[in-house]
């Protein structure tokens, strides 16, 4: 790929760290540390899923990048601009060029605004067009997302449409700017399969026609496989495995990747299952902060090496990276 | 004798629309020890199944028609008194987002006691406290943490807590309404491992409602799948996924990514499902079905064998 050199979205050394507040009883405030050292590059025209469980961090990753958050350490550069340096009218473009999906349809539309207000509002604020060709974008998005025809849909209020329209209409709202970059946070988990199949099938031929680079955050790993060309799996505040989504699924090679994939019900697939077997029943005690996030629950673990010193990525091929020290030195379990 | 026996059922709700048929003509009979899963998508009627197994319809829902016959009684014909023995005492039920349901105000062991003391009145406290003790370690829990309180606890061990609380009574039969659908994959694959060794351990017979295909194809050994407040397809587990018959079983099972063998473009459902206070005539999944001709408006439904067990609600088959 010639777009290689050239990452759309470069995130660097990224860390997030949430300070609970103290009380009385409990003296001072504890620090969550949400993201730890995160690098990360998207490519121009990709499906990049990040996957992994509640807690891991990949929604704090989407946050930042369309900076509803401030990041404690570390740089993010959309188009080779630092976001963070962003003011004024350079701001509001760069607002317009990245888009978010969220993930609850019910709660991201305004109840008190009509279909037409919702996806045009975008338009309004950025002072794109008159009345006229505002109207034409709108039916255009909406056609897009398979609302069609649109007249039917333009003045519906939110509450007669059911959750894959509404997320719908929240697709043509991100879309309708024609954004370079959208960040799609757990798009279906609050829809049914079918509906689910409907919004995934939307989005690639969103990237199809447009050319939009897609951020798809998801806990489904089937769900990576079916949308992304590469995936990023996250433990923890912390990225364990980046590479081509089907090689992740089909030979993982970090333990965490390996128990993910273990515990994920096989359906449809006859006879023995292949199982990894990484996961340890009960978690090692005594871990301190300092050895790899999966330390307390890896089998396969070294307590002299994966418990003194957290493992750093490292290229296993060109496109495969893993932070473990087994899977890169593949000592003897 | 089967353990529990529903014939014919039907549900509905009153709603500021009309009447809502929830559930219409439902049949099935479990074995004890048995498992039955049941598949659809919101608004099928699988939850509202569920609870009228408990008699814990909301007030506006009620049973139109149909028996549920457990141990042989029936359950609708039972008074108030005699229902309260049974539910818990002989079904019990893990719901929908268990997390909420344990009072946060007292401490676990105490719930769960409690729920032991009603239904066995002649037990003393001491007994019932070593009765949440051994159940405790079925279940996994470590019996220091029996102290804590729900908010202690996290989202894995609050489901452990419940499903000791359902197992509390020794009862013959679970409902369990989406056990899991809270929980990352990890700690889903462990309380699914876990519910089907006690279910097995005991021999209680399971309902196991979800919208996930895959729990129920790893969990039960019958399937029903439901669509728009009818049984649509039923039969053992291995039969109903590897050779479904029923159009919207089939549909179901090809709007699902997967993360083995081809990589297919998925197929969603085209539409939208009926609306249940006017159904439509006839196979309620016509509109949306590729296979659907006028005459399936027009014919009866009726059930078509496939195989011995395995059975559709389909004309074309």
């Amino acid at each position: 790929m010639d777009n290689q050199a050239n990452p759309i979205l470069r995130i660097e050394d990224i860390s997030k760290v949430y300070k609970t507040k103290g009380s009385f009883f409990k003296g001072r405030g504890t620090e969550v540390i949400a993201l730890n050292r995160i690098y990360l590059k998207i490519y121009k025209g990709e499906i990049f899923g990040l996957v992994g469980e509640s807690g891991s961090g990949k929604t704090t990753v989407g946050r930042l990048i369309v900076s509803l958050e401030k990041s404690n350490q570390g740089r993010i550069f959309l188009d080779g601009v630092e976001i963070a340096e962003l003011k004024g009218r350079e701001l509001k473009n760069f607002r317009r060029k990245v888009q978010m999906i969220f993930q609850d349809p019910y709660q991201s539309l305004n109840p008190q605004r009509s279909v037409y207000d919702a996806i045009s509002e975008p338009l309004g604020v950025h002072k794109i067009g008159n009345a006229a060709t505002r109207q034409e974008l709108v039916e255009e998005a909406m056609k897009s997302v398979g609302l069609s025809p649109p007249e039917d849909f333009l003045h519906s209020y939110p509450h007669r449409l059911s959750g894959g329209q509404r997320q719908r209409v929240a697709i043509a709202r991100a879309m309708v700017l024609n954004p370079q970059f959208v960040i799609a946070d757990e798009p279906t988990s609050m829809l049914d399969a079918s509906i689910s199949a409907q919004i995934f099938n939307i989005l690639l031929e969103m990237r199809e026609k447009s050319g939009v680079t897609i951020l798809f955050i998801t806990h489904s790993l089937a769900a990576a496989r079916y949308l992304c060309g590469r995936i990023a799996v996250m433990y923890r505040g912390n990225l364990m495995e980046i590479g081509p989504g089907e090689e992740i699924i089909r030979s993982p090679r970090h333990p965490y990747t390996q128990a993910l994939i273990d515990a994920i019900p096989k359906f449809g697939q006859r006879g023995e299952v292949k199982r990894y077997g990484t996961l340890l029943g009960a978690e090692r005690e005594g871990t301190n902060g300092l050895c790899c996030p999966f330390f307390p629950r890896c089998k396969v673990a070294h307590e002299t090496r994966c418990g003194k010193e957290r493992p750093h990525l490292k290229e296993l091929s060109p496109s495969h990276s893993v932070a473990c020290y087994y899977a890169e030195e593949g000592f003897e379990v | 004798m089967a353990l529990l026996e529903v014939e014919n059922l039907s549900i509905g709700y009153n709603t500021k629309g009309g009447y809502l048929k929830a559930v219409e003509g439902v049949s099935f009979a479990l074995e004890e020890g048995q498992s039955l899963g049941f598949v659809g998508e919101s608004g099928c009627g699988k939850t509202t199944i569920g609870m009228a197994l408990m008699r814990l319809l909301p007030p506006n829902g009620s049973v139109s028609q149909g028996r549920i016959l457990f141990e042989g009684k029936d359950l609708l014909e039972m008074s108030e008194r005699e229902m309260r023995q049974i539910r818990w005492g002989k079904i019990a039920m893990i719901f929908q987002a268990a997390m909420n349901a344990l009072n946060p105000v007292q401490r676990v062991v105490d719930q769960i006691v409690e729920a032991i003391l009603t239904h066995s009145p002649t037990l003393g406290k001491r007994e019932a406290i070593q009765q949440v003790e051994d159940l405790f370690q079925t279940v996994g829990i470590p019996h220091e943490r029996m102290r804590d309180y729900p908010h202690q606890y996290s989202g894995g061990m609050k489901q452990r807590a419940i499903i000791a609380m359902a197992l509390a009574c020794r009862p013959k039969l679970i409902i369990a309404d989406e056990p899991t659908t809270a929980l990352d994959v990890i700690v889903q694959d462990q309380i699914l491992k876990e519910t089907k060794y006690l279910q097995r351990e005991f021999n209680i017979g399971m309902i196991f409602i979800s919208h996930d295909i895959s729990i129920v194809a790893d969990v039960c050994h019958d399937i029903g799948v439901m669509y728009a407040g009818q049984l649509v397809e039923y039969g053992p587990t291995e039969d109903v996924f590897d050779s479904p018959v029923h159009p919207y079983t089939k549909a179901l099972l090809s709007s699902y990514p997967t993360l083995t063998g081809e990589k297919s473009l998925l197929q969603p459902i085209p539409g939208e499902t009926p609306n249940l206070i006017y159904p439509p005539d006839g196979c309620r999944f016509c509109d949306r079905c590729p296979g659907g001709s006028p005459s399936c408006k027009e014919a009866i439904q009726a059930w078509v064998d496939v195989s011995p067990g395995h059975k559709s609600l389909c004309y074309h088959c």
